[in-house]
């Protein structure tokens, strides 16, 4: 699966549209584990981020396959709305049709994140983290060393914002518990 | 030692005087930056706003400048400032014939993770001139082009005096207002910002107005100036020409090859924008002299199509993705196909996707794919925040992707209908 078809595929998931940049980067991170696709993830300011995968996304927008919407959240935020286009839904259906069994996951993933969490960036922003971290360790980690290792990329999380990373990621089939 | 910044000054259109210290005039004196006075800031610019015929040289001094200034708002110590202050006037030491053009041509030859900053580097590290009147500061300027620092912040980032100079220098040579950005409160408002394990170049909060005319102004020349389709033209014919001039040996690749430290080295330090010219006007390529000859008369290529790929400009979905996504060697192919139907010379057709870059409030690291900093910003009380998270102005504005086809006057209709069908679309005008 291509990085555009996964983000369509994201997009298409979730029939309302996104709410917000983060979320279309941390579910796509969580899309890129579970289907071994390679998207570039690196550490950044707001946890992993793909410059491929905001890439496409600006590029479907360019190319009319997508709506960006910007408004203003009551803490003087801007907030980007993404949703499909008509064209956009008719790709997407394409997508479905070519790739049913990653399409299948990644709406295990949409579903999984929107039923526990709500989609909350926060909280998927905290999970990303903690998955990126653990992921590079290669071994399993304490809560304690999580927080110590997410440090190094500049993540500064606390012992609730672990465990509810924790709970996510364990509802995604991405971690073990201990 | 404490530097004096007063050996020498000179003129600016732009900042009244810039002034030198001894080391920093003895850098400018040497032929790698005298160099840069034979190399356009906006390379075919000049055939749309016949007044942009600045120079690398006189944005490198203009960077010094404004480096300068960043420091002293900061309070950086003058050790520290010294050597930022020289990375900015070096900062472009590394940028080839016709500037960003240039990169091209490399990328072919060095690989696609090629930039022009590698050959600064490799200019500061390697070039004897350069080396002697950098003395014992070379390893703390090379420093600066790595990254990770305050002192790069000010080098290169979202907020850089490369981008506070390059945008007013070159409003003021076009003649196009709207690069003109409030650059005094913006370099008033910089602070230091402790975020994310190192001190980050910021903007206090007061500064986000100045921020977001800075923001608005790179929108705007990009839209009016960088991206203009003339100059889009020019440069792709260029490319063309350099293209056929490699094929055919007049320039020769291995002189281009980074990894030939010292071959490389000089060869680059004979390249300019009149020496490249005219090396191909002395080559063997009948297309390629022709390319050049054309562009210095201005003989462009016509628009033949041109088409947004939009649900109107091109409603079939399957072939806007397939457009939209098109590599280098699928846009050749294509300008080959043209070209034969037309019976002519594929030198004289191009194709080309035009995809504006600078959205107006765009994430940071998808401007040119380049990796740059955030900008922060410091509230008086409430937490750091990322100014392109924050910033007020709706984000609803979007350059739509466009496709062009471009070959010689007499075969626009032609094309235009060969284009119509190979891409299924319909040209707008």
């Amino acid at each position: 699966m291509e990085i555009f078809e996964l983000v369509l595929a994201l997009l298409s998931a979730i029939p309302e549209g996104i709410k917000g940049r983060t979320v279309v980067q941390k579910l796509g991170y969580f899309a890129s584990v579970k289907l071994n696709v390679e998207a570039g993830y690196a550490a950044d300011f707001y946890g992993p981020f793909s410059s491929e995968v905001a890439e496409q996304l600006q590029n479907m927008v360019e190319l009319d396959f997508v709506v960006e919407r910007g408004r203003h959240t009551f803490r003087n935020r801007t907030m980007y709305n993404y949703s499909l286009t008509e064209d956009g839904l008719k790709l997407a259906r394409k997508v479905r049709e070519e790739h049913p069994e990653d399409y299948a996951v990644i709406k295990g993933i949409v579903e999984k994140c929107t039923e526990t969490v709500h989609c909350n960036y926060n909280v998927l922003s905290w999970a990303a983290k903690v998955h990126f971290v653990l992921n590079r360790a290669h071994r399993t980690m304490t809560r304690a060393e999580a927080i110590d290792a997410s440090q190094s990329f500049g993540w500064k999380l606390s012992q609730d914002e672990v465990e509810s990373a924790i709970r996510l990621l364990s509802a995604l089939g991405l971690i073990k518990e201990e | 030692m404490s530097a004096n910044f007063d050996f020498k000054s000179i003129r600016c259109p732009l900042y009244g005087f810039a002034s030198l210290s001894s080391k920093e005039n003895s850098i400018l004196d040497t032929p790698a930056m005298q160099r840069l006075a034979r190399i356009k800031q906006l390379a075919h610019t000049y055939i749309v706003y016949p007044s942009a015929v600045h120079t690398r040289l006189e944005h490198s001094l203009g960077t010094l400048f404004l480096a300068g200034r960043i420091c002293d708002q900061l309070k950086l110590p003058q050790k520290q400032k010294r050597v930022i202050r020289i990375a900015a006037l070096l900062h472009d030491v590394g940028q080839g014939p016709f500037s960003h053009i240039w990169e091209a041509p490399m990328r072919w030859i060095n690989g696609e993770d090629y930039s022009h900053e590698d050959v600064t580097k490799l200019m500061i590290r390697t070039e004897p001139n350069i080396g002697k009147a950098l003395g014992d500061l070379k390893q703390g300027v090379l420093e600066l082009f790595d990254g990770g620092s305050l002192g790069s912040d000010i080098i290169s980032s979202s907020l850089d005096v490369d981008k506070l100079d390059y945008l007013r220098r070159d409003s003021y040579h076009t003649g196009v207002a709207y690069g003109l950005f409030d650059i005094d409160q913006v370099i008033r408002t910089v602070c230091i910002v402790p975020e994310t394990g190192r001190n980050y170049l910021g903007v206090l909060e007061k500064g986000m107005d100045a921020l977001e005319s800075y923001r608005l102004a790179r929108y705007a020349m990009h839209m009016q100036v960088y991206e203009h389709h003339a100059r889009l033209i020019a440069d792709d014919m260029f490319l063309k020409a350099i293209k056929l001039a490699l094929s055919d040996r007049c320039i020769a690749a291995e002189d281009l090859k980074i990894s030939n430290e010292d071959r490389f080295i000089k060869s680059f330090l004979r390249l300019d924008d009149f020496s490249i010219q005219h090396q191909i006007l002395q080559g063997p390529s009948r297309d390629a002299k022709n390319l050049i000859e054309n562009i210095r008369n201005r003989r462009l290529l016509k628009r033949a199509l041109v088409t947004p790929l939009t649900k109107e400009g091109c409603p079939d979905v399957l072939k806007r993705r397939k457009i939209g996504n098109m590599n280098k060697a699928e846009i050749e192919n294509t300008e080959n196909k043209i070209a034969d139907e037309l019976g002519i010379e594929s030198a004289h057709v191009i194709v080309h996707l035009q995809s504006i870059k600078i959205k107006l409030y765009e994430r940071f690291e998808q401007t040119y794919g380049s990796k740059e900093t955030p900008i922060y910003v410091k509230r008086k009380n409430g937490p750091v925040f990322s100014f392109d998270e924050e910033s007020p102005i709706s984000a609803s504005l979007v350059p739509k992707r466009r496709l062009y086809v471009f070959c010689p006057k007499k075969h626009t209709a032609r094309a235009r209908e060969i284009a119509e069908n190979i891409f299924g679309v319909k040209s707008v005008s």
